[in-house]
C-alpha cells in the first residue's frame, strides 16, 4: 500500500551554516510540503545583555565570518543613534567603502565558490565533479576571477580595518583611523582589474543562463514583495536611506519607510521546526506578507544604480521581465551587477576630495536609551536595535537578519523546486541538487561560526510515515 | 634563496587552537627577507595564489586527536586534495589549487601538534606551551633542509 514518506536533505551543502531540508511525499510520491530547517542556535541577542554598548560593534561582528562588516556597520549605526551624533562626512564615506568591499568579497564567495559549479557544470553534473576542481578544469579563468575578486574585497577590508576577519575599525561615532594616502592609492590601483573581472563575469553569466530556462521558471519564481533600502533619489545603496517595498508587478507598496520604525511594518514569526525566525510585512499579515531581500530585491526596488556600467547592466536586467524580476535564480545575476556597482562606487568615493580627511570620529556620551541601525548586508537588509540603561549597558537587543527575511521565500522556493523535480521513489543527484541550489541562490548565511562547513556530507533519507528508513543516500 | 611561507592556522581565542599563531609570532619576531609569515583562522582559496609564489610552505596547526603535545610533520600531498569545498579548504586542496590555477605548487609540510583543550581561552595548555619552541625549531629545520 502506498504511504506518505519524507525525504530529508541533511545537511544542505555549499551554503554558510547548518541546515536541512525535509520534503514530504504523498501517497502518489508527489511532493506536497517542504521545510527548510535551520538547525544551529547562536543566541547573540541574549548574551550581549549587560555589556557596555560601546562593545557592541566588535561583539556583533563575531556573528559571522563572512559578513562581519555588515554587522559592524549596522551595530555602529545603532550606537550612533544612542550617542545621537552625526558622524563626520569622511567617516560616512569610509564606512561606505568598507561595506562595499565586503559585498564584493561576499558575493564573489557565493557566486564563484559555492554556486558556479551548478551554473558552469550543470545541475545534473557528476557530484564528484561538481565542485571547485570541476570549475578549475572547465574554466580556470572563472575560478581565478572568483579568487581575485574575493581577494580584492578582503584586501580593502584589511587595509581599512587592519584585518580581514572581524576588524573593529568601525566604532560608535565613526571609524577609529583615517585612510592613508598610500592605502587610498593602492586600492585605486586595484580597481581596473576588479572592473574587468566584473565585466567578464557578467558576460559569462549571461551566456551561461541560456541553458537554465527550466530552472529560471521553477526556482522561486512566484509573486512576492521585495524590500530594500534606497537613496533619497531611489538609487541603490548599501549604507543608508529609506526603505522601499514593491510588489510582484513592480508597483510601489510602500516608500520612505524609516528603518528605525521597522517594528511598525515588519513582524517576526517563530515556527517550531526551525531556529530561524520568519519575517513578514505586517500590513499583509502572515504568511501573505512574504517578501524577499538581497540582491534581487535591491535591484527590483531601486530606480538606478548610480554608476555608469552598473546602470547599463541594470537596464538590461530590468528587461528580463516586464514586472519585478521574480525568479530567485536571478539572484546570481543581480549579485554580479552589484559587484560591478560596488567597484565603480568605491572608485568614486576614493576619489572624493574629503576621503583623506583626518576627522573621522564624533565623540559623545549616550544621549538616547534606544537606537536602531540598518544597512544593506550582502544578503539583504540588516537591522540592529538596542536599548541601554543610564550606565550605557545593553538591556535588550534585537537583530533582524537578511536570511530570516528570506525564510518564507526560501521555503516556498524549495517547495516549488521539489514539486517540479522530485517525483516518485527514485532519488537522483540532479533532483536533490536543484533543491539545494535554490537555497544557494539566496546565499543564506546561517552563520559560519563552526569549522564544519566544507566537510559536510549529504545525507538523504526516505522515511515512511511511521519514521522507518525506506531508502538512504549518503554522499561522502 | 628559496622563498618560504609559514602559515599559522587557528583561533587564539580557543586555547590550544592558538598554537599556529604563537609559532607564527615567534617566527615573525626575526625579520628575514625570504620568509613570509601569515596567521589565519582557516585556510581559504585566496591563499592558493600566495602559495604559488613560494618554494616551500609550512603550515602549522593544532590537532584535535592524539596525545597532547605530540608533534607530527607530514608532507602535503596533492593526491590527498579534498574535492568537497566551501569557504575553507584543506592544505592538500590549496596546494592542488595553486598548481592548477597558477601553474606552481610549493613543496609543503603540515606541522601539527595534538592539543589538550579547545575551550574558550587565550592561553595554551602546558603541553602546548612546551611544544611551541619545538615547533619553531622544526620549522627552522625544514627551512634549512630545503
Amino acid at each position: 500500500m502506498a504511504e506518505r514518506r519524507t525525504i530529508v536533505i541533511d545537511p544542505v551543502t555549499r551554503i554558510e551554516g547548518h541546515s536541512k531540508i525535509t520534503l514530504h511525499l504523498d501517497e502518489q510520491g508527489q511532493v506536497y510540503d517542504a521545510q527548510f530547517h535551520v538547525t544551529q542556535f547562536r543566541g547573540f541577542e541574549k548574551f550581549c545583555e549587560g555589556r557596555p554598548f560601546s562593545e557592541m560593534p566588535a561583539l556583533m561582528a563575531r556573528i559571522c565570518g563572512i559578513c562581519p562588516v555588515s554587522h559592524l556597520i549596522a551595530s555602529a549605526k545603532a550606537c550612533d543613534a544612542l550617542l545621537a551624533v552625526k558622524i563626520p562626512p569622511t567617516a560616512d564615506k569610509l564606512r561606505r567603502i568598507f561595506g562595499l568591499a565586503q559585498v564584493v568579497q561576499s558575493h564573489a564567495l557565493s557566486l564563484f565558490h559555492l554556486s558556479s559549479p551548478d551554473i558552469l557544470l550543470g545541475m545534473d553534473a557528476d557530484p564528484a565533479k561538481s565542485n571547485i576542481f570541476g570549475v578549475l578544469e572547465k574554466n580556470p579563468q572563472l575560478a581565478k576571477d572568483g579568487i581575485a575578486l574575493r581577494k580584492f574585497g578582503q584586501q580593502i577590508i584589511e587595509r581599512l580595518g587592519g584585518k580581514r576577519i572581524h576588524p573593529a575599525w568601525v566604532v560608535p561615532g565613526g571609524v577609529s583611523e583615517p585612510l592613508s594616502l598610500d592605502d587610498r592609492d593602492a586600492i585605486l590601483k586595484s580597481i581596473p582589474e576588479a572592473l574587468a573581472i566584473a565585466d567578464r563575469s557578467i558576460a559569462w553569466f549571461k551566456g551561461a543562463i541560456e541553458g537554465f530556462r527550466q530552472e529560471i521558471a521553477s526556482f522561486g519564481n512566484f509573486p512576492s514583495l521585495f524590500m530594500g533600502i534606497v537613496k533619497p533619489d531611489g538609487g541603490l545603496t548599501f549604507y543608508d536611506g529609506k526603505i522601499r517595498i514593491v510588489d510582484a508587478s513592480g508597483t510601489l507598496v510602500a516608500k520612505d519607510l524609516d528603518p528605525a520604525q521597522y517594528r511598525d511594518f515588519l513582524g517576526e514569526k517563530v515556527e517550531p521546526w526551525s531556529y530561524l525566525k520568519s519575517t513578514y510585512y505586517k500590513p499583509k499579515g502572515y504568511p501573505e506578507g512574504i517578501y524577499r531581500v538581497g540582491p534581487l530585491a535591491r535591484l527590483n526596488v531601486a530606480d538606478r544604480c548610480g554608476t555608469p556600467r552598473a546602470d547599463q547592466e541594470l537596464a538590461e536586467f530590468q528587461e528580463l521581465q516586464r514586472t519585478a524580476v521574480l525568479s530567485s535564480f536571478h539572484y546570481h545575476h543581480a549579485r554580479l551587477i552589484e559587484i560591478l556597482y560596488c567597484v565603480e562606487r568605491m572608485e568614486q568615493l576614493l576619489n572624493d576630495r574629503e576621503i583623506l580627511d583626518k576627522h573621522v570620529r564624533a565623540v559623545a556620551k549616550p544621549n538616547a536609551l534606544e537606537g536602531v541601525g540598518a544597512a544593506e548586508a550582502p544578503r539583504g537588509t540588516l537591522f540592529h536595535h538596542y536599548k541601554i540603561d543610564e550606565q550605557g549597558l545593553i538591556r535588550w537587543a534585537n537583530l533582524i537578519i537578511a536570511t530570516g527575511q528570506n525564510n518564507l521565500a526560501m521555503n516556498k522556493s524549495v517547495l516549488q523546486v521539489a514539486k517540479h523535480y522530485v517525483k516518485g521513489e527514485k532519488i537522483t543527484h540532479g533532483m536533490l541538487n536543484r533543491v539545494e541550489a535554490v537555497i544557494r541562490a539566496y546565499d543564506p548565511c546561517l552563520s559560519c561560526s563552526t569549522h564544519a562547513t566544507g566537510h559536510m556530507a549529504l545525507q538523504v533519507q526516505l522515511l515512511s510515515s511511521d519514521g522507518a528508513i525506506l531508502d538512504e543516500v549518503v554522499r561522502n | 634563496m628559496a622563498r618560504v611561507l609559514v602559515i599559522g592556522i587557528g583561533n587564539p581565542l580557543r586555547s590550544d587552537d592558538g598554537l599556529g599563531w604563537s609559532v607564527a609570532d615567534q617566527l615573525s619576531a626575526r625579520s628575514e627577507d625570504n620568509l613570509q609569515v601569515l596567521k589565519v583562522h582557516q585556510l581559504t582559496p585566496e591563499l592558493s595564489e600566495t602559495l604559488s609564489s613560494v618554494d616551500l610552505a609550512i603550515l602549522v596547526d593544532a590537532g584535535a586527536h592524539g596525545t597532547p603535545g605530540t608533534l607530527t610533520c607530514d608532507p602535503v600531498s596533492i593526491t590527498d586534495a579534498d574535492l568537497r569545498f566551501s569557504h575553507d579548504v584543506t592544505p592538500a586542496t590549496l596546494i592542488q589549487m595553486a598548481k592548477t590555477l597558477y601553474g606552481k605548487a610549493p613543496l609543503a609540510y603540515l606541522v601539527c601538534v595534538a592539543g589538550k583543550t579547545f575551550e574558550h581561552g587565550e592561553s595554551l595548555s602546558p603541553e602546548m606551551t612546551a611544544a611551541v619552541p619545538v615547533v619553531v625549531a622544526k620549522v627552522r629545520d625544514l627551512i634549512g633542509m630545503n
